[in-house]
C-alpha cells in the first residue's frame, strides 16, 4: 500500500524525453504551469491535454504510473470538481436545478487543470533522476547566490530527502511488517486506536532516521565535504540542440496560449 | 498437530511498473509437525519473499498457502489468525523495538493476539529464559542494549506468542559466531521443548550443517534442492555453481578423499569427520 507512494520517483529511460537537459525540463514544466493557468477556453484545454498525452507517449511513461500518482490526489480533486458544480451561479441545466451549465463547464476545467498540473511535475520526476533534477535547480537559482541565499545548502538538502524518500518508505513497510507478524493491527479500531497503534512504526522509523542522518553526515565529512564553495562537478551540464529547440517552442507556446486567450478560446 | 504447505506459490513486486519482477515461482513445499528445515539459496534468490507468505504478511500473485489445509488467504480474519500459529522474525528484527522496556517489547505480540494480562509475565519470563535474557534486563530499555541482546529480545518477542511454526529470516545475520550459536541453542531449545517446526533462512552451511534435518535450496525463485543434509551436501559442484558453499567439514573431507584416504562421502559436520577418520586410522 505504501508502495503506492510515487512521489520523487523516477523511472529509468533512454527516451528524448530522458535526454533533455534538466534545466530545459524545469523552465519547460514551468511554461506549462503557467500555460495551464492561461488556458481559458476549450481549444486551450484540448491543446494542452494533447500536449501531455504526446509527451506520455514520447516519454514511454505509461498512463497507468500517473494515475497511480494521482491516485492519493483523487479526494480532493473529485471534491474541487463537486464545489464548482454547486457554487456556480448561472442557468440552471433544468428549472429549479441548482447545478448550471456554467458549473459542470468550471467543474470540468478545473478537474482538468489539477489533474494535467498533477500529470505534468509528474512526467518531470519519473523522466529525471533526483541528482539531475536538483543539479538542474541548484544551476537555475545559482544567481541568488550573489543575494547570499544558501543555494548550494538548499539544494543539497533537497537531494537528499528525494534520495531517502524511497529507503524511508522501504523502511516504513518492513516495519510495518514486523509489527503485523506481531500481531500489530493498524486496520481497525477508532481513531484514538489508530494513532496509538502508530507508535510501533514511528518509535523505530525514528530512531533508524537518526541513525541514518548520523552516518550521512559522518561519511560525508570523512569523504572531506566542506560545503558548496569552490566545489566543481563531474558532470557538467550543458545545452544541446535539441534543448534550444525546446525552449524555443515553449516560449512559442506559451505566446500562442496567450492570444488565444485574448481570443477567448 | 500443525502443517503448512504452499501450492504454486508465485509472487511479483511492483505489478504494473517498469520494475515488475517476479520474485518466487511456483513452489509447492510442505513442512510438516515437528520439522527443522533450512532455507539456503544466494541473495536475491527470494527466500525472504517465501516466508513472509507464511504468515499472510504477502499475498500470492498465484497459487496458495495452507495451514493445517486451509487457505490462510481465505478472509481477513484467518490472515489475522494464521500469524497466532505462525511466527516469522524478521531479517534484523533489532530495528523493530519500540516499547519503553524490554518486557514491555516482549509483551507486545501475546497482547495483540488476546492473551490474557494475568498470563503475560509468565510468557515473557519463559521467552526471555528460551533466549538466554536475564530478568536484570526487563526493566530496561531495548534501544540502550547491545545488538545481539536486542535480537535476542526481538527473537523473544515472538517466542511469547508461542508459535507451532517458527520462522527465522537470517537469524545470525552480522552476529559473531559466539552469538549466533547461542541463538541457534535457544531456537533448538524451544522446538524440544514445544515440539514446534522451526523453519530457518541462513546463508551459512556450517549452521545447516549443524542442526537442519532437512535444507531446501532456492535458486533464481525456484526451489533448486530439496533433502537431507547428505543428499543436498553431495553435490557440492551445484551449489558451488550457484554461489553456495559447502560445510567446512565437507571441504576438509574432500581434501583427504583426494589425499587418499577413505572418508565417506556423506561426511559433513566436524563430529562426522572425526569419527570417519578413526575408523580409517583405527584409533
Ligand atoms: N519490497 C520489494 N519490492 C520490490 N522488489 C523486492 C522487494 N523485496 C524483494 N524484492 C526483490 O525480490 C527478489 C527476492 O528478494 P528476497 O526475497 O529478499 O531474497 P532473499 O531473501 O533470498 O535475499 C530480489 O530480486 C529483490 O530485489
Ligand atoms: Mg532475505
Amino acid at each position: 500500500m505504501l508502495k503506492d507512494i510515487t512521489l520523487g520517483q523516477f523511472f529509468p529511460g533512454d527516451t528524448p524525453v530522458h535526454r533533455l537537459d534538466p534545466r530545459t525540463k524545469l523552465i519547460s514544466v514551468l511554461i506549462y504551469i503557467i500555460a495551464l493557468f492561461v488556458a481559458k477556453g476549450w481549444l486551450s484545454y484540448l491543446i494542452l491535454v494533447f500536449l501531455t498525452l504526446w509527451i506520455m507517449a514520447v516519454s514511454k511513461i505509461s498512463p497507468r504510473c500517473i494515475f497511480k500518482g494521482l491516485k492519493p490526489m483523487l479526494f480532493i480533486i473529485v471534491l474541487t470538481g463537486l464545489l464548482n458544480i454547486f457554487y456556480t451561479q448561472g442557468t440552471p441545466v433544468r428549472e429549479g436545478w441548482i447545478i448550471t451549465w456554467e458549473g459542470i463547464d468550471h467543474a470540468v476545467k478545473m478537474i482538468l487543470r489539477i489533474t494535467l498540473l498533477i500529470a505534468g511535475t509528474f512526467l518531470l520526476t519519473y523522466t529525471t533522476s533526483p541528482m539531475a533534477l536538483t543539479d538542474g535547480l541548484e544551476r537555475l537559482l545559482s544567481p541568488l547566490k550573489k543575494l547570499h541565499l544558501p543555494v548550494h545548502e538548499i539544494t543539497l538538502m533537497m537531494s537528499m530527502a528525494l534520495r531517502f524518500i524511497p529507503t524511508l518508505i522501504e523502511e516504513t513497510d518492513k516495519i510495518m511488517s514486523a509489527q503485523k507478524a506481531r500481531g500489530a493491527d493498524f486496520e481497525s479500531g477508532n481513531l484514538i486506536q489508530r494513532a496509538k497503534a502508530l507508535l510501533p512504526i514511528l518509535v523505530p522509523l525514528f530512531v533508524s532516521a537518526f541513525r541514518r542522518a548520523d552516518e550521512l553526515a559522518l561519511a560525508m565529512e570523512s569523504r572531506c565535504y566542506h560545503g558548496g564553495e569552490g566545489r566543481t562537478r563531474l558532470e557538467q551540464l550543458c545545452f544541446m540542440h535539441s534543448d534550444i529547440l525546446v525552449l524555443i517552442s515553449g516560449a512559442v507556446f506559451l505566446l500562442g496560449m496567450i492570444l488565444l486567450r485574448k481570443a477567448g478560446l | 498437530m500443525s502443517t503448512l504447505s504452499t501450492e504454486n506459490l508465485s509472487h511479483s513486486y511492483s505489478i504494473g511498473t517498469p520494475f515488475e519482477q517476479q520474485a518466487i515461482r511456483r513452489i509447492s513445499l510442505n513442512i510438516g509437525q515437528g520439522e527443522f528445515v533450512f532455507l539456503m539459496g544466494h541473495t536475491g534468490s527470494g527466500k525472504s519473499t517465501f516466508v513472509q507468505h507464511l504468515n499472510a504478511l504477502l499475498q500470492p500473485t498465484e497459487g496458495r498457502v495452507l495451514f493445517n489445509g486451509e487457505d490462510i488467504n481465505r478472509d481477513k480474519s484467518a490472515r489475522r489468525n494464521v500469524k497466532k500459529h505462525v511466527g516469522l522474525v524478521f531479517q534484523y528484527p533489532e530495528y523493530q523495538l519500540f516499547e519503553e522496556t524490554v518486557a514491555g517489547d516482549i509483551a507486545f505480540g501475546p497482547k495483540n493476539i488476546g492473551v490474557p494480562a494475568s498470563e503475560l509475565p509468565d510468557r515473557i519470563r519463559e521467552a526471555a529464559e528460551f533466549t538466554g535474557i536475564s530478568e536484570e534486563l526487563f526493566s530496561r530499555s531495548p534501544l540502550e542494549l547491545s545488538g545481539g541482546q536486542k535480537r535476542r529480545i526481538a527473537i523473544a518477542g515472538v517466542i511469547a506468542m508461542h508459535p507451532e511454526i517458527l520462522i527465522l529470516d537470517e537469524p545470525t545475520a552480522g552476529l559473531d559466531p559466539a552469538g549466533g550459536r547461542k541463538i541457534m541453542e535457544n531456537v533448538c531449545r524451544y522446538q524440544e521443548k514445544t515440539g514446534a517446526s522451526i523453519v530457518v533462512v541462513s546463508h551459512s552451511m556450517d549452521e545447516a550443517a549443524i542442526y537442519g534435518r532437512r535444507l531446501i535450496v532456492f535458486n533464481q525463485g525456484e526451489v533448486y534442492m530439496d533433502g537431507s543434509p547428505e543428499e543436498v551436501f553431495s553435490r557440492s559442484d551445484e551449489l558451488s555453481s550457484f554461489g553456495l558453499d559447502v560445510p567446512q567439514a565437507a571441504k576438509l573431507a574432500e581434501a583427504l578423499r583426494n589425499r587418499g584416504l577413505s572418508v565417506p562421502k556423506s561426511v559433513y559436520t566436524y563430529e562426522q569427520l572425526l569419527r570417519a577418520v578413526r575408523e580409517v586410522l583405527g584409533c
